[in-house]
């Protein structure tokens, strides 16, 4: 069996198709962009007399223990969540790249600095040590985009590091090098772009992950502090609620970051089919 | 024996790594940690003696070989909330988290491998459709919300366990520690009603677990099984006439089994990581419960400790995979 073909049984082939992850992407996106100007309740302004009511017309997934509607909160979320997980992805893919391309390209010490840099985060539970991080630095939304960037790394950085120390020696390589451009260019702008296709693959897949590890340490405490709508911080305190039934408080929250992760997943899986030909 | 010693010298450096790296974490800390132990009745006089005391005045090379002398003494530092040393409460409450981890790694690769072959058999078939939902929503799911929905479905509404709050119902009282595992220890004891408190109590914390994994598992099993029966020794196999399940679990299934264990020393890892969550869902009393406690009482050594002793669990693992695939596979050979 090829390597291809291997590659490709390890992928399910049953598949939701395109359009999901298209509306999926849509509706994630209106949230973030334009949701906050649409909602109907203010999202942290407290009204007592109306705690702990059911979904209703009024209020559509129901009001919290401080008479806050749960909906204007869940949509709200949307912005912090995702915007923590895009931050900290792109963050990631730039440093891992430049990591990962120094490494590929100069080899020797460099190469073996940044790989035992590298395995020594790997050799971490990714989460535990997020928890680390997040705890050192404290409480607030950067101390999570950093502890997400830093065990992140590996991936980008060794998927990288691998594909320019393949491409090292190869004849347009070595023709811009005779052509008197200088390493950075070479790797920048001629390597590069080769990398692309797989690393939005990547970066779509792992948006996913870090909404999960964001969402996380919120859910433990960590980071983003309460009253600030935020899933995890919904889903956590929603969770004192379930004893007495009242399940809207943690379900909403709960289903709209399954429904992220699934988001990113698809248009990940999806993105592979189109710009990898060879896998998908 | 020389793949044990090669391996184990092979985990030296990275060993290195996870020590600087903890002790980076300890640097790190928010706020003036001779401060923070001087107590707030301190003076600017015995905050000084404290930091002195404490080694923090001198530089940070020179402390970090004291912090690494702590360690080999088995010095983790103190935790403040409870009195106790690192070590003792670590110690303590490892055994619940153990208990929880592995049962739950095993239940997935009960689960995943048959689920995964299941898949292979007959792809695009039914239990390939089963496979793909489990791991895609198990993927797409947040830990902590499963184990509520759990808690939830089976407990508020159900009404089929037990209140999903700790290791044991506060009827029963906690069987005599041997093993540290409540589960053997009742098992050990002969008290099977204990037993029962005991698993009824583990079933939706390690269920949450079990879940998380099995995706990963399931897939990488039905991508490793689909690649073996392509091969041409299971061909010739088959050609032999040998019968069809004979051909699945001496010649497939034990091929095939290698990436799979190779996939649960990653998915352990993930797992360590949730159990984090977990904990914090069902009141476990293990050493994530324990570090997020900690954390959130700026109460900083026990954290440290934490991820350390995640680190040396997960190497150690990762350890022992390598031995059993030896073992499992002539083949492997260590390249150091």
């Amino acid at each position: 069996m090829s390597e291809a073909a291997a590659e490709r049984s390890f992928v399910s082939p049953v598949r939701a198709p395109e359009w999901v992850a298209v509306a999926l992407l849509v509706l994630m996106g209106s949230m973030a962009l334009i949701g906050p100007f649409l909602v109907p309740y203010d999202a942290i302004a407290t009204d007592p007399p109306i705690a702990l009511q059911q979904p209703s017309s009024a209020h559509l997934f129901g009001t919290d223990q401080l008479g806050r509607d749960v909906f204007s909160r869940v949509i709200v979320s949307a912005r912090v969540d995702l915007g923590i997980a895009f931050t900290a992805v792109i963050t990631t893919l730039l440093i891992g790249s430049a990591l990962g391309a120094a490494a590929g390209w100069a080899g020797g010490w460099t190469d073996r600095i940044v790989s035992r840099l590298l395995d020594t985060i790997m050799a971490f539970p990714l989460f535990v040590l997020a928890v680390g991080i997040a705890a050192a630095l404290g409480n607030s939304v950067s101390s999570v985009v950093i502890a997400t960037v830093i065990v992140n790394l590996p991936l980008y950085a060794r998927q990288v590091r691998t594909e320019i120390n393949r491409r090292r020696g190869a004849a347009y390589v070595e023709a811009a090098q005779l052509a008197g451009i200088g390493p950075f260019t070479i790797v920048a702008l001629h390597m590069m772009p080769n990398l692309a296709p797989q690393l939005a693959v990547q970066a779509s897949l792992n948006l996913g992950w870090a909404i999960l590890n964001a969402a996380g340490l919120s859910f433990l405490g960590l980071g983003i502090r309460p009253p600030h709508p935020e899933w995890g911080i919904m889903v956590s305190e929603g969770a004192a609620y379930i004893i007495s039934g009242e399940w809207w408080l943690f379900v909403f929250p709960g289903v709209m970051l399954l429904l992220a992760v699934l988001t990113f997943s698809l248009t990940g899986d999806a993105l592979r089919d189109r710009l990898d030909p060879r896998r998908a | 024996m020389r793949l044990i010693a090669t391996r184990l010298l092979a985990a030296v450096p990275t060993m290195i790594g996870v020590i600087i790296v903890t002790f980076i974490l300890t640097r790190l800390l928010p706020g003036d940690a001779a401060a923070y132990f001087a107590g707030p009745a301190a003076t600017a006089d015995s905050i000084e003696a404290t930091r002195h005391h404490l080694g923090l005045d001198r530089p940070l090379p020179e402390q970090f070989v004291l912090y690494v002398e702590g360690l080999t003494r088995g010095d983790l530092g103190k935790s403040l909330t409870s009195g106790q040393s690192v070590l003792d409460d670590l110690s303590h409450r490892l055994p619940a988290s153990i208990e929880l981890t592995f049962l739950a790694l095993l239940v997935a690769l009960g689960l995943g491998i048959p689920l995964g072959t299941g898949a292979a058999l007959k792809p695009g078939g039914r239990i390939d459709h089963v496979c793909s939902l489990v791991s895609t929503v198990g993927q797409a799911t947040p830990t902590f919300f499963l184990g509520l929905l759990l808690v939830f479905v089976f407990y508020y509404l159900l009404e089929w366990v037990p209140a999903p709050i700790g290791r044991l119902d506060v009827v029963y009282s906690p069987p005599h520690e041997i093993t540290g595992a409540w589960s053997i220890d009742a098992a050990l004891a002969g008290d099977w009603k204990l037993l029962g408190a005991v698993l009824r109590q583990l079933i939706l914390p390690v269920t949450t677990l079990a879940l998380f994994g099995l995706g990963p598992l399931a897939r990488v099993t039905r991508a490793s099984m689909i690649e073996v029966l392509a091969s041409d020794y299971v061909r010739t196999a088959r050609a032999a006439g040998l019968p069809r399940r004979k051909v699945l679990r001496a010649y497939a299934f034990r091929n095939a089994v290698v990436p799979v264990l190779n996939a649960s020393g990653m998915v352990f890892s993930y797992m360590l990581g949730a159990s984090v969550l977990v904990e914090k869902v069902f009141g476990w009393p293990g050493i994530g419960a324990y570090a997020i406690d900690a954390v959130l009482a700026s109460d900083f050594a026990p954290v440290q400790g934490f991820v350390l002793a995640m680190a040396l669990l997960y190497l150690l693992l990762n350890l022992i995979i390598d031995i059993v695939n030896g073992l499992l596979d002539p083949r492997v050979h260590f390249d150091v």
